[in-house]
């Protein structure tokens, strides 16, 4: 967790939101652009894959504003560290600069990260001069040590990739939290604004959200909704929850109260 | 494109490849090299540029990367990139992902 008077700081950049957003499974490009002005973000993350020779038209990046949104390419796709870093290479190559979201997710049902993989290829992707932003399990020990290779966060996840199950990993989110030395992004499985809320008044630097805007019956108007949660969330970190205890205390004087004995 | 029959262009002369300033060359005289580009058997002329492939192919290079043979090729090196037979290419670009 690391406070910056209210500014994301990932790598040499500041960013003035804290909602990073994907732009898979939208409906029509179109709606994905106006999703991404709703939700204020200034990262967007994209995936590589193969040119689709029978559509050679399709061009996501022609969609996308780069002046006003940092291209964050993921790896996915890739099962093991090999894998990976051919695709951050790719990516760099594309000439979009060389952040890159780590995945390595041999695991098609859960899609949940191989911890080794993901280790091994982060340490060969910050040699070659990568911002590496690791996706994770919620595993405290993992988060530090990927920061010991010189990630620049750690990403580790709620729930499984597009569940919309919110913060299963809850305990291990506050540890990782609150002994890390670079931002913490809570990275999937976000289904609903009070998930990314909580992420956020928990001291997360930041959340991704993609999958609970892009199917959302109103993705323009759920954008919007992730950004005011991730808002209020922080703002609420910020100022400092009261403690939760077992028992009620009184919000009302306990003295006073009428037809009581003198 | 790739076709030995008929006047139809090839790949290096294509109508659409952007200006490619060959010869045509006679329909008997062409001579064919087949390459694989994202696991699909393609046609091209021998001594096709990795530029010339991309424009017969109508992809727009500059959403286009390359790698050739397990190497990868950055868009500035596309006109210098020369296709050998049976190279194995990999164009990709970015899509939408989280």
């Amino acid at each position: 967790m690391t406070v910056n008077n209210g500014k994301l700081r990932i790598a040499d950049r500041t960013f003035s939101s804290r909602l990073l957003v994907g732009t898979g499974k939208f409906a029509s490009v179109d709606i994905m652009r106006r999703a991404l002005d709703a939700s204020g973000t200034g990262m967007v993350t994209v995936a590589l894959r193969r040119v689709d020779l029978d559509r050679p038209t399709d061009d996501l990046l022609g969609a996308i504003d780069r002046t006003r949104f940092v291209l964050l390419p993921n790896t996915s796709g890739a099962r093991t560290a090999d894998e990976a870093v051919r695709l951050a290479r790719l990516a760099r190559a594309a000439g979009c600069g060389d952040w890159i979201k780590l995945e390595v997710t041999p695991d098609p049902r859960f899609l949940l990260p191989d911890p080794v993989e993901t280790l091994k290829a982060a340490e060969v992707l910050v040699k070659e001069g990568f911002v590496v932003l690791p996706y994770l399990n919620a595993d405290p020990i993992l988060a530090k040590r990927l920061e010991d290779v010189g990630t620049a966060t750690v990403m580790p996840l709620g729930s499984p990739i597009g569940s919309n199950r919110g913060l299963r990993t809850r305990d291990a989110l506050e540890i990782i939290i609150g002994q890390a030395r670079v931002p913490v992004v809570v990275d999937a499985g976000l289904g609903a604004p009070s998930h990314a809320a909580e992420a956020m008044e928990m001291g997360a630097d930041a959340v991704l959200v993609n999958t609970a805007i892009a199917v959302a019956e109103d993705p323009v108007a759920m954008a919007e909704a992730f950004k005011l949660a991730v808002m209020a969330g922080r703002q609420a970190f910020e100022a400092g929850l009261g403690p939760a205890g077992a028992r009620a205390s009184a919000s009302s004087p306990v003295s006073g109260i009428v037809g009581e004995p003198a | 494109m790739g076709s030995v029959q008929g006047k139809q262009p090839y790949i290096g002369i294509s109508e659409t490849s952007g200006g490619v300033d060959l010869e045509p060359i006679p329909w008997y005289n062409i001579k064919i090299m087949v390459v694989t580009v994202n696991g699909r058997q393609q046609e091209c002329a021998p001594g096709c540029t990795l530029a010339q492939l991309i424009a017969a192919l109508r992809l727009e290079s500059a959403a286009v990367v390359a790698e050739v043979a397990g190497r990868i090729v950055p868009p500035a090196d596309y006109a210098e990139t020369i296709l050998r037979e049976h190279d194995h290419l990999e164009l990709v670009r970015f899509v939408g992902g989280g």
